[in-house]
């Protein structure tokens, strides 16, 4: 999940969760675009053409919000993963991969 | 992956030509790394030039448009060939070399009695396109297309349906602080285009 507004956030996850699984962009409380993946939330039985065609819908609808790189979804895939690059961001909470534990974002007061 | 197999790229390829130990690398070919598998292949073997056949491929991070715009293993031998591998070398790493370091060589990669009858047809072992698939002895694709039927198998409840949570909301997504009023540091990720794995 990136996104620029909690409002947004919160429709793109109940979404996903209603739908049982899938890839969504959602702009101003809106669906404009989704991408179901109704087996376990990650797989499809779609064929690869429309499969193609669906990926390159979601690139253009995130491209459209002002996404500036390539494959936002790619990215969005390792965001969770836990050993590589040095942090993550999971179900638990901003995750230290060095540490390998929970970290809190917020650092301290901002310096003067 | 297993102590036999592992995917640290040029080390273990150093370590794999040298032979002292029966270790194994597997390249990985996915749409964010493969722009360097070609060069850790080529730069791996100019330092362990054994290593050939200690070498196998596998795929990561690919979607339907990199399968179907760039190619699968089949992708990776061609990359391979480009980097200066010997095509038969090639084919190795992404059959027989993987089935070894796997120990399901009596079963998978190569065309020999006992095994599965899977075959890649092509007409040039450079550019490695497949005209017609073998897939347990049947012809499952010609020219690029499937021709055999996809079957889905059965699925458990488990995998489908909505997803049992209590509805998010806006809130879920702040960040809470204890500190006073006033701006604060945080530690942010920030995303550079074609970058993977340095930190962030």
């Amino acid at each position: 999940m990136i996104g620029a507004s909690p409002e947004d956030m919160a429709v793109a996850v109940n979404h996903l969760a209603a739908e049982g699984g899938g890839q969504v962009a959602v702009e101003d409380g809106r669906v404009v675009e989704f991408l179901p993946l109704p087996i376990g939330g990650i797989v499809s039985d779609l064929d690869p053409t429309e499969m193609r065609a669906a990926e390159e819908r979601l690139d253009r609808a995130a491209k459209a919000l002002g996404c500036r790189v390539d494959w936002p979804f790619m990215y969005l895939f390792f965001l969770p993963i836990t050993s590589i690059p040095d942090y993550a961001i999971t179900d638990v909470g901003p995750v230290d991969v060095a540490a390998m534990a929970v970290f809190d974002p917020v650092l301290g007061p901002a310096a003067k | 992956m297993t102590d036999r197999a592992s995917r640290p790229p040029i080390s273990t390829l150093v370590t794999a030509g040298r032979a002292r130990i029966p270790a194994t690398a597997v390249i990985r070919g996915g749409r964010l790394v493969n722009v360097v598998s070609a060069e850790i292949i080529r730069l791996g073997l100019e330092h362990a030039p054994g290593a050939s056949r200690r070498v196998s491929f596998c795929t990561d991070d690919v979607v339907a448009s990199d399968v179907l715009d760039r190619g699968h293993l089949d992708n990776m031998v061609r990359m391979a060939v480009e980097a200066g591998i010997e095509p038969m070398a090639a084919v190795q790493m992404a059959t027989l070399n993987g089935a070894e370091a796997y120990r399901v060589d009596h079963l998978v990669g190569s065309i020999s009695p006992g095994r599965y009858a899977d075959v890649v047809f092509v007409d040039d072992l450079r550019d490695f396109r497949a005209s017609m698939v073998m897939a347990a002895g049947e012809i499952v694709a010609r020219d690029g297309a499937l021709t055999a039927d996809l079957e889905p198998p059965g699925r458990s409840g488990l995998l489908t349906g909505p997803f049992p949570m209590a509805p998010a909301a806006a809130d879920d997504f702040s960040v809470a602080t204890e500190l006073p009023d006033g701006p604060v540091e945080v530690l942010a990720i920030g995303l550079t285009d074609q970058t993977t794995t340095t930190s962030w």
